[in-house]
């Protein structure tokens, strides 16, 4: 996966308002990049141009040695995003079987019985039961929603997720929950993940390489476990000075 | 040392068309002047119903059906709405969550923080007006007189959470309650207000209530820690003690299922706690967090344990002295509760 030379700006009024400005990096095969920063630095805005769901200004994704190209169902197939909050991502008129099968309409053929074939053999994936089904999204707690979110960002076997925040909405024992299951899933299947978040903690649990972004540019990305040990730029020893311990 | 605020056998009951729910059940603690009280739990377990029937402030499908709430001597169930109005502010602040919702958006940020000093202190506009300047700058605002012109949108979730700190604090409260003060900020950000917090409750002498579910904050500035499970207390004691022994296996396993940056720990893998807060809708008979607990026995099924008596107070049957007399099973489940703790 490599990203090269993204931008992207706001117009406020008559000014333009650059958000991300010029950014670049790669991630390895099934590994992980974590991708911290306060709130405004531009984190999920970049997600969100590096799937085109923001029109970029100029740059582009590379996959596999591949330029993606999401104006083709092809490219847009591949990679999938996680959303923050388990509570707005999901439609809350629709049963989980309708959320679920949605990307199979859009994107296959598939018979209805091959459907349900394939939602079963996610749900049992993401360790959810199987009478879920025709629950409403309302019925779910808060896990539940984020792995039911997963479950269908997962639906087309894409390569890369790109997951943007997905446990700071979350408790902390159910946090644990999902960063063991998105571990667990990344061994399994070979995913490569951009994983969002502003807890360093985090970040480290999951993470193999760190990148460190401030106003729309990153300033720092290194391997996590020398990230922590000589952080360089001073916005990065800010971050790690104000992080709290608990012994 | 005599007390700040006394919560005594407090039941808060919400009853919502034909359901029951028991969220505050059996709850006893003390505040003491200058201490800092942190009240821990995942949500749904009761911590802000716990805050809000301090205040007054619980909706009306909530009921407070035991025990009383004293304050220096008030007993805050039994006043009148006008006599709680007093001490609502002006005795005990109180900071709410999320800073983008709690402040009016049509109001000057200035007219904010006056309505709390007219409401207790002044009538004067001139010395409403240099108070405010002063608690601003106080709370680390740079540009007082600019910001007491301001409207809350034109403020980060930071400054608008220093505006809700100031706004609690204006008119010297002895007890301020802070509820999730720093949940929806960044880490940068958490740190400056957790250490503004610090300096207000020094500088004013004020004892302070601090509702969370981050762990990590509860160690940074709390003196005392209250670990609630579905309504009820399960274990209270001093911060270092819980964080470094906690006796409950639940605040065992809310501890383990956090990510440390802990440099000498090589990657270990986090425990969540499996299950879900059950819900109750009257008084039990056995122990609330037995069916997610790696160490039940046969006794947490059939009967509630008691808070043992001890400076670190536990709600379970490892530690309640009516079980210790029998050991037989006794010592294999404090295996269990070793490899688990490991």
């Amino acid at each position: 996966m490599e990203v090269k030379s993204l931008r992207k700006s706001f117009k406020l009024g008559n000014n333009k308002v650059n958000i991300v400005k010029d950014v670049s990096f790669s991630i390895e095969h099934a590994s992980t990049l974590g991708l911290v920063g306060e709130s405004g630095s531009g984190k999920s805005t970049l997600a969100k141009t590096i799937l085109n769901l923001h029109e970029r200004d100029s740059g582009s994704v590379f996959f596999e040695g591949k330029e993606l190209l999401f104006d083709k169902l092809e490219d847009r197939k591949k990679v999938q995003i996680v959303f923050q909050d388990p509570f707005a991502s999901l439609d809350p008129k629709m049963t989980i079987f309708d959320i679920l099968s949605e990307p199979f309409f859009i994107h296959t053929n598939y018979s209805k019985d091959k459907i349900s074939q394939e939602i079963i053999k996610l749900l049992n994936e993401l360790r959810l039961p199987a009478n879920i089904l025709y629950q409403m999204p309302h019925e779910f707690s808060g896990g539940q929603r984020q792995r039911i979110a997963i479950a269908r960002s997962l639906a087309l076997k894409p390569k890369f997720l790109i997951l943007d925040e997905p446990v700071s909405a979350l408790d902390v024992s159910v946090q644990a929950q999902i960063l063991n299951l998105l571990i667990d899933l990344q061994k399994k299947y070979q995913l490569t993940y951009l994983f969002i978040a502003h807890d360093l903690a985090v970040v480290k649990y999951v993470a193999d390489k760190i990148a460190v972004m401030k106003d729309g540019e990153i300033v720092e990305i290194k391997k996590s476990d020398k990230l922590f040990e000589k952080p360089e730029h001073p916005y990065t020893k800010k971050l790690l000075s104000s992080m709290l311990f608990l012994r | 040392m005599k007390y700040l605020l006394n919560v005594k056998n407090l039941s808060v009951e919400f009853n919502r068309r034909d359901d029951r729910i028991l969220a505050v059940r059996d709850v006893s603690f003390e505040v003491f002047p200058n201490e800092t009280v942190a009240i821990v739990g995942e949500s749904g377990c009761g911590k802000s119903a716990l805050a809000k029937s301090i205040l007054g402030l619980l909706p009306e499908t909530a009921k407070i059906i035991n025990g009383s709430i004293s304050y220096d001597d008030n007993d805050l169930l039994s006043l009148k709405e006008i006599s709680l109005r007093s001490i609502r502010g002006k005795e005990i602040g109180m900071v709410f969550q999320d800073p983008f919702l709690s402040l009016n958006p049509t109001m000057k940020i200035g007219q904010q923080i006056c309505e709390a000093l007219f409401a207790h202190r002044v009538s004067s506009v001139k010395y409403a007006k240099s108070i405010c300047y002063k608690i601003l700058s106080e709370v680390r605002i740079k540009n007082p007189e600019a910001v007491f012109e301001m409207y809350p949108h034109q403020l980060s979730g930071g400054m608008k959470q220093r505006i809700l700190i100031a706004i609690a604090v204006v008119c010297k409260p002895k007890l301020l309650i802070a509820d999730e003060p720093t949940t929806a900020l960044d880490v940068t950000v958490q740190t400056q207000i957790l250490k503004l917090l610090k300096d207000l409750q020094k500088g004013y002498n004020m004892s302070m209530l601090l509702i969370t579910h981050d762990m990590t904050v509860v160690a940074d500035i709390c003196d005392k820690m209250i670990v609630m499970y579905a309504g009820e207390i399960v274990e209270m004691g001093k911060t270092q003690d819980i964080i470094n022994s906690p006796k409950h296996p639940y605040t065992r396993m809310l501890l383990d299922s956090v990510p440390t940056l802990d440099k000498h720990k090589v990657f270990n893998r986090l425990k969540p706690i499996d299950g879900f807060l059950p819900i109750i809708d009257s008084p039990i008979s056995y122990c609330s967090f037995a069916q997610r607990c790696p160490s039940a026995m046969q006794i947490c099924a059939r009967k509630r344990p008691n808070l043992t008596k001890d400076k670190q107070c536990t709600r379970c049957w490892l530690y309640d002295k009516r079980k210790s007399s029998k050991k037989p099973d006794g010592s294999q489940i404090t295996q269990e509760v070793v490899q688990a703790g490991k």
